[in-house]
């Protein structure tokens, strides 16, 4: 009898171990046969004998620009650490109501589009301008490296103050009262609650130095040269993927250097701490010179809410205009919902799947390293990897549909589903899992009656974050969308190039107010308690 | 001295604390008992300064430390703290959770405080270690160690010794009155169990529903 149940359960354990691998394999091929066709296709292409050398050795031009992309986003990193962790700190001390919830809509300004910041930011200093120059002041010139430095700073700082505020958040409120006791606040701030945060500051950081690095859209609106912009470049001359790819090759090293750091703090976000924070007591007192840097912080962030929005509104003209802006943009509005519903749909359920294999002793690592290496890839590669691999005859008509453009997306964005399910799913009390297990007649009743509820608001969150970024991607929709097939973001950076319109505005603000309301639909679900 | 007149707190609309009046004396240890929610941590907090009374004052000395929304910061009140967990800072050693908030500028006399305590709480050996690598009687052991090193005027203690078995429970207990008796300070220990707080001291507060029930 003994003998009977440890084989059966050995062979259940068999064919658990064989679903595992089968789902890891099925991952791989649907996220990475992009890169995996380039990556084939690039040793054929050194084995016909063309030059390649110059293409992965760059020339000093191409280490120029690599060189100042790195540049770039050092600084806008070191800037966003700076505003992100003051501003968390101001942030941090509202734990109840109405600040409480307004500090999270910071990270939603992470959602907006970064061509919109540019563009809004652009008409902002036009204003200005046209100010200065009736007063014969002279004029601001907003382009090249500082104007990308500053607008991308602004995009991408609520990652730091998001996550930094997250961090703080988790650590123990015993920790800090018994700091408290004996020492001031400032000094528990830096000798207590920052180094407790440290692992995901770190994170928050590292996320923006990817995140500008492999970003092309504001420098190039901006007149700014960068390398990732050299391999769209490179892509748009050549028509070949693999030039593109080579060329890619030192971005892409780097990139995955960081992000191997990145995803050490990011497995630890406690995302059930993103609403509900015990008060500390009494407020924080902090030093005269710490209080004025968080006003002018706060200052910054008020200012970066509120000038886009602003400029936006004020060149969309009126209510009127703006509804028949919208109207004329059906089609590209209809377009851009069906990809960011389908991305965040097929993200959703990778990522349950996903979730499952994490969890697994043996595949777990190998799951984490998977879910890393997509968010490191600039969005042209994707783009360019997805042609390489569905331009080919007699594979199911997937180029030159809707569907490009939605691998494009699941590609990017699936790994943002994953590590939110995930995460959201690794707070859930256990004994309630074991309890769903315990009492549910079968695995099907379990999964879908216990399993599936508990995880809900993950799921939800997840979607509505996967359709946020996939609302306003760019990089990757630009290179494979269909011909006559139009997204909102395709159609806003086209009009981009001719200069500031209401259309341009109406669109951008559309799409502000669509990104904002997912995205708060998706933030609120992390706060949802059963 | 410690003189609590009227004191009142409030979660929102719930009530938490309600017309508190209670004395502590020089060199007096007393027992707050009472059931769990039924306040006294809340006292506790207010008494260190890291809640802000809602009404009425708590005195030091007969000098006011908090009033109505106002409360003097807790490392400026010369208390100690003991939480019911060990709140030891999972980065510091156990040596510098110690050290943390000594400012006293003679490091000859840091170090023999901190040996002493070291030995007295039997730590000796673990000065070295981060809290994840010890086990829950020593980092018990620590987290008094860290309330005890310094001389204070007020020691504070939520359920310091939930869940420790007799041996340990006995031999702190004895470390914190040598502690009450050499510094002449006041004690106010925490607990839900009337065998714990008979150790402590005759004078047993008793709490429910946010009142004192026998002062």
């Amino acid at each position: 009898m003994t003998n009977n149940i440890s084989d059966k359960a050995k062979g259940f354990c068999v064919s658990r171990g064989l679903i595992n691998i089968a789902i890891l394999l099925a991952y791989i091929l649907i996220i990475f046969s992009p890169i995996l066709a380039m990556f084939i296709e690039t040793i054929s292409y050194m084995l016909s004998g063309k030059e390649w050398i110059g293409l992965l050795v760059p020339s000093p031009r191409k280490w120029g620009l690599l060189s100042q992309s790195i540049e770039l986003s050092a600084l806008i990193t070191v800037f966003s650490v700076g505003l992100g962790v003051v501003l968390a700190s101001k942030f941090w001390e509202f734990k109840k109501g109405t600040g409480n919830l307004l500090k999270w809509v910071v990270l939603l300004l992470f959602v907006i589009p970064p061509y919109i910041h540019t563009h809004a930011w652009g008409l902002f200093v036009d204003r200005i301008n046209n100010v200065l120059s009736s007063l014969n002041l002279g004029t601001i010139v907003f382009q090249g490296f500082w104007a990308s430095c500053f607008v991308e700073t602004i995009a991408f700082m609520p990652v730091v103050a998001g996550l930094t505020m997250l961090g703080m958040a988790a650590v123990d409120k015993e920790l800090v009262d018994a700091g408290r006791i004996n020492s001031d606040d400032f000094t528990v701030f830096r000798k207590i609650i920052m180094p407790l945060s440290i692992r995901i500051i770190a994170a928050g950081a590292g996320l923006v130095f990817l995140l500008s690095l492999i970003d092309y859209t504001i420098p190039s609106l901006l007149q700014f040269d960068l390398y990732a912009l050299e391999i769209f470049a490179e892509f748009s001359a050549t028509n070949e993927p693999v030039r593109a790819f080579i060329l890619s090759l030192p971005m892409v090293i780097l990139s995955l250097t960081v992000f191997g750091f990145t995803m050490k703090g990011l497995k630890t976000v406690n995302l059930s701490n993103l609403w509900n924070q015990e008060s500390e007591g009494r407020g924080f007192k902090w030093p005269r010179w710490f209080s004025i840097l968080q006003k002018v912080a706060m200052g910054i962030f008020i200012v970066s809410v509120l000038v886009p929005i602003i400029s936006l509104i004020f060149e969309a003209e009126s209510v009127k205009k703006f509804v028949n802006v919208v109207q004329s943009s059906t089609q590209e509005f209809y377009i851009s919902i069906l990809i960011a519903i389908s991305t965040a749909f097929i993200s959703i359920i990778l990522a349950l799947v996903a979730t499952w294999g994490i969890s697994k002793k043996g595949t777990g690592k190998i799951w984490w390293l998977l879910i890393g290496i997509p968010l490191a890839i600039p969005a042209p590669l994707v783009g360019i990897g997805l042609i390489s691999v569905w331009n080919r005859p007699g594979l199911f008509n997937v180029y030159g549909t809707e569907l490009m453009p939605i691998l494009a997306g699941v590609v990017r964005f699936s790994a943002i589903a994953i590590l939110v399910v995930y995460l959201y799913s690794s707070r859930i009390n256990s004994q309630l899992i074991d309890a769903g297990k315990v009492y549910a007649k079968n695995r099907i009743k379990y999964f879908f009656e216990i399993r599936i509820p508990l995880m809900m608001p993950g799921l939800i969150a997840g979607f509505f974050f996967v359709f946020t970024l996939a609302l306003g991607e760019l990089g990757a929709t630009l290179i494979v969308a269909p011909p006559g097939k139009t997204t909102l973001t395709m159609k806003i950076y086209n009009y981009l190039h001719y200069g500031g319109t209401e259309t341009i505005a109406g669109l951008c603000l559309a799409v502000v107010i669509l990104t904002m309301v997912s995205g708060i639909i998706g933030l609120l679900q992390l706060g949802r308690r059963k | 001295m410690i003189e609590i007149k009227d004191l009142g707190k409030k979660y929102g609309n719930t009530e938490i604390l309600h017309g508190i009046n209670l004395k502590v004396d020089k060199e007096e240890a007393i027992v707050l008992f009472g059931p769990s929610g039924s306040g006294k941590t809340t006292l506790l907090r207010l008494i260190a300064g890291l809640e802000v009374p809602d009404n009425g004052t708590i005195s030091f000395e007969e000098k006011i430390v908090s009033s109505e929304n106002w409360a003097l910061e807790p490392n400026k009140r010369g208390i100690s703290f003991i939480f019911q967990s060990h709140a030891l800072w999972p980065h510091m050693t156990v040596e510098k959770n110690i050290l943390f908030g000594i400012d006293i500028k003679d490091k000859n006399i840091v170090r023999e405080k901190v040996a002493e305590i070291i030995e007295d709480t039997g730590l000796k050996g673990l000065e070295g270690r981060y809290p994840h690598e010890l086990s829950g009687g020593q980092a018990k052991r620590a987290a008094f160690a860290r309330a005890l090193v310094l001389d204070k005027s007020v020691y504070l203690m939520d359920e310091p010794l939930v869940n420790q078995d007799d041996e340990i429970k006995a031999e702190l207990m004895g470390i914190v009155k040598k502690k009450i008796a050499k510094t002449k300070a006041s004690l106010i220990y925490v607990t839900h169990d009337m065998e714990e707080a008979e150790m402590i001291s005759k004078r047993i507060v008793k709490i429910k529903n946010g009142k004192l029930v026998t002062n």
